[in-house]
């Protein structure tokens, strides 16, 4: 029996069509794969009927893709492919996708049809694309990672039958297409109606819950927390006044993601993070950290506990008096580790943050992105669970933040350590980041998922820090203004230029700005639309139809 | 004459360096007493913060010369004499104690909160703190520390050459200043000048060579 795995791109609703792009890693298909499941999608009288559309999909520039624009028929009868349920991962590994003739003939055309890109060596573009594949298999429960491209989805195909289809792959099987349709995350719900038996469906209905997708039920919640702030109030007092930098704050923070906590200085984000590990004990609330409640620790209990909550901070912190070596080694000591295999442990460390040269060096010797990456090394020698990241690229420029932020998530995804990062600034929270919230006075003003809060900010706070600073100076006065956001699809196509001649009407381009986040091409744009009232709507209209997502704003940022 | 010099000038070396070392084995942990239990410690004691501060500053306050005499029974308890070189390390220990243990706060207060902050972020106990963190960060400063104490008790040592103590003072004023002997004055004035600068430079050098901040 044939088992085929390709990935499905993309996935997108619109209106009741379901439209689905497939390719495996940014590759595609062979020309052999998409004719095959072509005839897969043709001779299924549950995915055709005379409405579908096949198409070859511009998304991949380097190899052939399959678009499928499925009827309303079909995106009733979508369910229904839970119930074939023939697929199932059964390649795990690289070695294994190797072995498979068939998989390779799908995913490569071994006729050499599909070539590399420029400058890369057909064998190494293999491997790369195979291992690619491989990690998203071994890896699920985890991120996918090795791919990019707004691969949200994995398809297994089976027996030339589409098996299991994996929505946002999170790996969690206990999930059929019933909750997966469409993708979580997406804001899109389907509510279904079934026979009395539960396995057809009468009717259906594409409910939008983009509005309320906060942190609540946008969250991972399936996955294990290992943070949970429950109703934490910190009030300082001075001789003369108290302040209350924190107003009962509420916060879960799920195992293995990187959560960035974003906010103006003195919004009380640094607060937060110390809260965390008690270096600042919360007047009223509860900290539970991997299921502990940290204030009902005694300082003992605390400081065991403290081993598995690594901290960096902007200052570094470093001891000034010890070599990097010791540095590193410092932690391990007050742990009680013996000298021989704290030095090792160090010294591992020290490859993982690329300073091995610099074992004997002092902390005064080091630039300041060497000095984090020493403080880093130092804050995972205890293997902690969690790492709280202090404000810890603030005091770097932004090439070597950049750096730091990327040693970050390499070091979020090897070991799988939550990570938590206080910052001010929005492109540390685009960079790697999964979720976020945004503080505003004390209290939180927003969270969720970063692809959904870049995309459509809700309170002024997030507004603010959306918009860079004076990206808007100008007062534009009688002129409307609409802001557009990008999936990763539509920033593929001349959006803006299509209008202006379907419309045959200038628009402005105000702001722009596209952007990585998580793996995704994401974007918004603010174009200033015709005075004329009649044009406006036919320039509103023509946006509807390309399933652009946009809102007529205000001006914002102008006081910024 | 010379030979009588060169006695004496070991005496006050000698009566130096043991004051010092017992005023340290007083005064550094007071020092850091003071720290731990101060406002932004990391055990606040108000109280007794308060208590520690006020007895030093008294001690502090009293001239060291009045200090002495007070204290005799004080020292003829404990060395069973009240001159020569045991009974000036007595008081010359009690009155440096206290100022050392401000020298060792001052330096100690001079590493970064945050370096202490870290520690504890790693679970590091108070006593690790204290003997990991403070004292070696701290180090280089508690040398140059030590470096002005060592100075100030070989002056005071020399004070106590008025009440019959013994060393370079002990010279200085009974065959100079008792029997006009301007010559012998001015010897041990420039024994003592060296000796200070000697043990100045030797301290500084110390310090600069255990101190990996440059």
């Amino acid at each position: 029996m044939k088992s085929v795995i390709c990935l499905i791109r993309h996935g997108v609703t619109k209106g009741n069509q379901m439209r689905w792009y497939y390719g495996a890693s940014d590759i595609g298909l062979s020309p052999k794969g998409r004719k095959e499941l072509e005839d897969i999608a043709r001779n299924n009288p549950y995915l055709h009927d005379e409405n579908t559309k096949f198409f070859r999909s511009e998304l991949s520039r380097t190899a052939e893709t399959l678009e499928i624009l499925f009827g309303e028929k079909q995106s009733v009868a979508m369910p229904h492919l839970n119930e074939m349920n023939f697929g199932i991962f059964e390649k795990h590994t690289y070695e294994e996708l190797e072995d498979d003739k068939a998989f390779k003939e799908w995913v490569f055309d071994e006729t050499g049809e599909i070539s590399p890109p420029e400058g890369e060596s057909r064998n190494a573009f293999k491997d790369r694309v195979l291992l690619g594949i491989s990690e998203v298999l071994a890896d699920h429960g985890e991120r996918v990672h090795g791919l990019n491209d707004g691969v949200n989805s994995v398809c297994v195909l089976h027996g030339g039958v589409i098996g299991t289809i994996m929505w946002n792959f999170f790996g969690d099987d206990s999930h059929t297409m019933w909750d997966f349709i469409p993708p979580p995350g997406s804001g899109y719900k389907l509510a279904l109606e079934t026979d009395e038996n539960g396995t057809r469906p009468i009717s259906y209905e594409v409910l939008d819950h983009r509005a309320d997708t906060g942190h609540e039920k946008g969250s991972p919640s399936d996955k294990p927390l290992i943070i949970k702030l429950e109703d934490v109030v910190k009030t300082f007092k001075t001789k003369t006044n108290t302040v209350q930098a924190l107003k009962g704050i509420n916060l879960s923070i799920a195992k293995g993601e990187i959560f960035g906590i974003i906010g103006l200085s003195g919004a009380g984000k640094s607060t937060i993070v110390r809260c965390m590990n008690l270096l600042e004990r919360p007047t009223s609330g509860r900290v539970l950290v991997d299921g502990i409640d940290m204030m009902s620790l005694s300082k003992n209990e605390l400081n065991k506990q403290r081993r598995d909550i690594a901290m960096i901070f902007q200052q570094f912190n470093l001891l000034m008096q010890r070599n990097c070596l010791e540095n590193i080694c410092f932690p391990l000591e007050i742990a009680g580790y013996p000298k021989e295999k704290a030095i090792e442990r160090a010294k591992e460390l020290l490859e993982v943050v690329e300073l091995s040269d610099k074992a004997k060096a002092y902390p005064s010797q080091l630039s300041g992105g060497q000095k984090q990456r020493i403080a880093i090394a130092r804050a995972l020698a205890t293997n902690p669970k969690v790492l709280l990241c202090d404000e810890a690229t603030s005091a770097l420029d932004p090439k070597t933040t950049r750096a730091i932020l990327s040693l970050l998530k390499k070091i979020n995804e090897e070991y799988g350590i939550t990570i938590v990062v206080i910052t001010h600034e929005m492109s540390v929270i685009q960079q790697i980041c999964n979720t976020v919230a945004i503080i505003e006075n004390g209290v939180i003003a927003e969270s969720g998922s970063v692809k959904d809060i870049f995309a459509n900010p809700r309170t002024e706070a997030a507004r603010k820090l959306v918009f860079p600073g004076n990206s808007m100076t100008t007062p534009i006065v009688g002129k409307r203004l609409v802001r557009m956001v990008f999936d990763g699809r539509s920033t593929f196509e001349p959006v803006i230029s299509n209008m202006i001649m379907q419309c045959g009407e200038p628009v402005n381009i105000m702001y722009a700005n596209v952007q990585n986040i998580d793996g995704v091409s994401v974007g918004q744009m603010v174009i200033q639309i015709s005075e004329n009232r009649e044009s406006a709507e036919k320039q509103l209209r023509y946006l509807k139809s390309q399933g652009i997502k946009f809102e007529e704003i205000e001006e914002v940022g102008s006081d910024a | 004459m010379l030979n009588m010099l060169a006695v004496q000038s070991l005496n006050t070396v000698y009566m130096t360096l043991v004051s010092t070392f017992f005023s340290y084995v007083f005064g550094l942990p007071l020092g850091i007493a003071l720290v731990v239990t101060g406002k932004n410690g990391i055990r606040p004691k108000p109280i007794l913060n308060f208590v520690l501060g006020t007895v030093i500053n008294i001690f502090r306050a009293v001239p060291f010369l009045i200090l002495l005499i007070a204290i005799s029974p004080f020292t003829q308890l404990i060395t069973g004499t009240t001159i020569g070189i045991a009974a000036t390390i007595v008081p010359l220990v009690v009155s440096a104690t206290p100022f050392i243990a401000r020298l060792v706060e001052g330096s100690v207060l001079e590493i970064d909160q945050g370096v202490i902050e870290a520690a504890q972020s790693m679970g590091a106990s108070d006593w690790q703190i204290v003997s990991k963190v403070m004292l070696t960060e701290a180090k280089p400063a508690i040398l140059v520390g030590s470096v002005v104490a060592v100075v100030t008790i070989l002056g005071y040592s020399a004070m106590a050459g008025i009440v019959g103590g013994a060393g370079l003072g002990a010279v200085a004023i009974n065959y100079g200043l008792y029997k006009f002997n301007a010559e012998v004055q001015w010897i041990t004035i420039a024994v003592i000048v060296i000796l200070v600068q000697i043990l100045q430079e030797l301290g500084m050098w110390i310090s600069r060579r255990t101190d990996n901040r440059i």
